[in-house]
């Protein structure tokens, strides 16, 4: 299993890389202890920063939010264009190409470790003295973050991201309809 | 001096006491120092002094150890002694077990404040909270976020494609294929203009205009174009599958009509058609094989003079019983029409196109309207910018005697499908029933005005006429009259009828055929 996610990894290493970067800075806003470094290590910790647990719930919701919406929206900026180009127009040339693959790598690297995920959640709903409106507000938000761990745990992340890739420009349609109306709104 | 010696050697045995020691110790010292006052001394006195020396010391040990041994508790142990016996626990307690060694560095002792099973030392921890991190990731960082936005821009730059592609989706959903067929080219040309091959909005817009046909001539040109968008290996894979049952499709279609025009051209000499001969050489196609041709790359064709691969398949059932429905209609029978036309619908029921208006009309004419509804919705199902629908749908209203809707319906078309010339000679007929003559003829000039419409048809003009007659317009109708003498037309026998006085304006459009042909 480790072997298959390790390739996983390495295939997707654009986004994998760029995960480690994010949660190095935030480990670095936090002062979190780091352990290990290394981005490509053959264990389940491969593309993700090995620190010390932290105990604050602000802490363990940016170590997983920040990474996810860096990933995601850079992630979509490129299947903008290159999804639109390759599923919703069938343009295939280089550059679509190039940044399809960058996308899907990106796609591919949004959630946090087992751990970090898991952490987050003992952090908002165990212990005493937890804000009941917190829980509720972050239970989409942290059921998301371990259902994509576990996902990314056993390898289906790079499947599901394919999947997104192609669903991504018939999903997004309503946006393009609204931008459209933008830009009409800005060339009269 | 030997006597003081051996009398300070003798008072220290007779007294074995701290007090003692002390003295010995003191005579053994006044010795040495007295033999540093001398000038000269001999060898043998030297060495004997030397004897004497070692003797005591032995004897003051041995003494001490005595003592010690003998009473421990009671002995004072110097400071200097005691400093000694620090130093050596301090260096006792240095040595750190192994499994309390910092996994960092391997020298210090773990910081177990923050966990018996902490890892590291706190000076390593403070270390690790500073952990450089290479350049390159920070590269990789603007680089992406600098990527990002070229695609962005990418995707700006040829927003208007897009969004025509948008535009065909929404009106395919609405079953608009006429508009969603039209914005799949406009998308795909300014894709062109940029050198981008688009190949989905190409095989869409094939696909979209298959489903919007209005003439036979258009079938073989979409054949074409699927061949010249799709490679043979392309055709071969799964998601274009349908693609290639479309081509294969239309190459049939051709080839059927193709066999249909063969037979028809045998006797073209002569003054009318053989039509049951016709319709009986068309009846033998059914079950038989003919060759179309497999798809092939255009690049390879150029190197490959070989031989072109070709299918097998069997002539289209569903056009040969519609080649001989128009054989039969040719020849003027029209019991049987209908049966052709439900065979067709049988056989092929998405061939809407291909029997739809057909089939509506004639059981309209037979005063089947709940079928002629069927067939209408079936139509406007389909495609819902279908013009004969629209026609149907008036037609069908106006036999009703709801006339306000079959104008509704007109300009409910007029506004779909742009300016069909049937749908306003529909329009103009409710006004001729509903005795708006001027209204009609109004319509009916605009529609003969070759400057506005290029589609000028006999049932036009021959509606031009009776307007013009039940308007009172002498020139108009004059008008209509030289059309007719211009293009050689024959009367048909129902406007010769009308014009005698043997029928009505109401009765020509709602008995028989309902309208001003036979």
């Amino acid at each position: 299993m480790n072997v298959l996610f390790f390739i996983t990894r390495i295939i997707t290493f654009f986004g994998s890389s760029l995960r480690c970067f994010w949660e190095f800075v935030v480990c670095r806003i936090f002062k979190l202890p780091i352990e290990d470094i290394r981005c490509f290590k053959i264990s389940e910790m491969c593309s993700h920063i090995e620190h010390e647990i932290t105990e604050k719930a602000g802490q363990s919701f940016l170590l997983c939010a920040l990474p996810f919406a860096l990933n995601f929206c850079l992630g979509s900026c490129f299947l903008a264009y290159s999804s639109y180009y390759v599923f919703y127009a069938g343009v295939v040339n280089f550059n679509s190409v190039f940044f399809l693959i960058i996308g899907i790598s990106l796609y591919s690297n949004l959630f946090p470790s087992v751990e970090n995920a898991l952490s987050l959640k003992d952090n908002i709903y165990s212990g005493e003295g937890k804000n009941l409106f917190v829980k509720i507000i972050l239970a989409p938000f942290t059921a998301l973050m371990l259902f994509g761990a576990y996902l990314e745990k056993y390898s289906l992340s790079v499947l599901a991201s394919i999947a997104a890739a192609i669903a991504f420009p018939f999903i997004t349609d309503p946006i393009l309809y609204v931008i459209s109306r933008i830009m009409m709104e800005l060339k009269s | 001096m030997d006597e003081n010696k051996d009398q300070g050697l003798s008072s220290n045995r007779e007294n074995p006491n701290d007090e003692g020691a002390a003295q010995a110790s003191e005579k053994a010292r006044d010795t040495v120092s007295d033999y540093d006052k001398k000038d000269d001394y001999s060898e043998d006195e030297l060495e004997n002094e030397l004897e004497h020396l070692s003797e005591l010391f032995k004897t003051e040990l041995d003494k001490a150890t005595e003592e010690f041994e003998n009473e421990p508790d009671e002995i004072e142990i110097d400071e200097e002694v005691k400093e000694l016996d620090d130093i050596k626990e301090q260096l006792e307690k240095e040595v750190i077990p192994e499994d309390m060694l910092c996994r960092c560095c391997g020298e210090r002792e773990r910081d177990i404040s923050h966990g018996q099973d902490y890892e590291y030392c706190s000076h390593c921890r403070e270390g690790m909270r500073h952990y450089p991190m290479g350049i390159q990731y920070l590269l990789l960082a603007f680089l992406t976020v600098f990527l990002a936005g070229v695609s962005v821009f990418l995707f700006l730059k040829n927003f208007d494609a897009l969004y025509r592609i948008r535009e065909a989706e929404v009106f395919l959903s609405e079953s608009k294929m006429t508009s969603a067929a039209k914005k799949y080219k406009d998308a795909d040309f300014v894709f062109s203009e940029k050198s981008l091959n688009a190949k989905r909005l190409k095989l869409k817009a094939v696909e979209t205009s298959f489903n919007s046909i209005s003439s036979f001539g258009a079938l073989n040109t979409l054949s074409t174009q699927l061949d010249a968008i799709l490679s043979p290996i392309e055709f071969k894979l799964f998601w274009n599958s349908r693609y290639y049952n479309l081509r294969n499709e239309l190459l049939t279609i051709t080839a059927t009509l193709n066999a249909y025009s063969e037979i028809v051209s045998k006797y073209k000499e002569e003054e009318t058609l053989p039509y049951d001969t016709i319709v009986s050489l068309l009846e033998e196609l059914i079950g038989k094989t003919t060759e179309i041709a497999a798809p092939k790359s255009p690049k390879v064709s150029l190197i490959n003079s070989g031989e072109n691969k070709t299918i097998t398949v069997e002539y289209n059932k569903a056009f040969i019983r519609f080649c001989q429905y128009l054989m039969l209609l040719q020849k003027g029978e029209k019991d049987d029409l209908t049966t052709y036309l439900e065979e067709i619908r049988e056989l092929t029921p998405a061939y809407v196109w291909l029997y739809g208006y057909e089939l509506g009309m004639d059981y309209v004419q037979n005063g089947n309207f709940d079928e002629a509804e069927n067939i209408r919705d079936l139509l406007l199902k389909y495609n819902r910018e279908d013009q004969y629908a629209y026609i149907l749908k008036a037609v069908i209203f106006r036999l009703q005697k709801n006339y306000d809707a079959a104008v509704k319906s007109c300009d409910e078309g007029i506004e779909l499908c742009g300016d069909v010339s049937e749908l306003y000679r529909q329009k103009a007929i409710c006004c001729i029933i509903t005795k708006k003559y001027d209204q009609a003829l109004d319509i009916m000039k605009d529609l003969n005005d070759e400057t506005k419409h290029q589609s000028i048809y006999i049932e036009t003009i021959f509606t031009l006429a009776i307007a013009a007659d039940l308007a009172g317009d002498e020139k108009a109708l004059e008008g209509a009259e030289d059309m007719i003498e211009f293009y050689k037309i024959e009367y048909s026998e129902k406007l010769k009828s009308y014009f005698k006085g043997e029928l009505s304006a109401e009765q020509l459009f709602t008995t028989g055929t309902c309208d001003v042909i036979d």
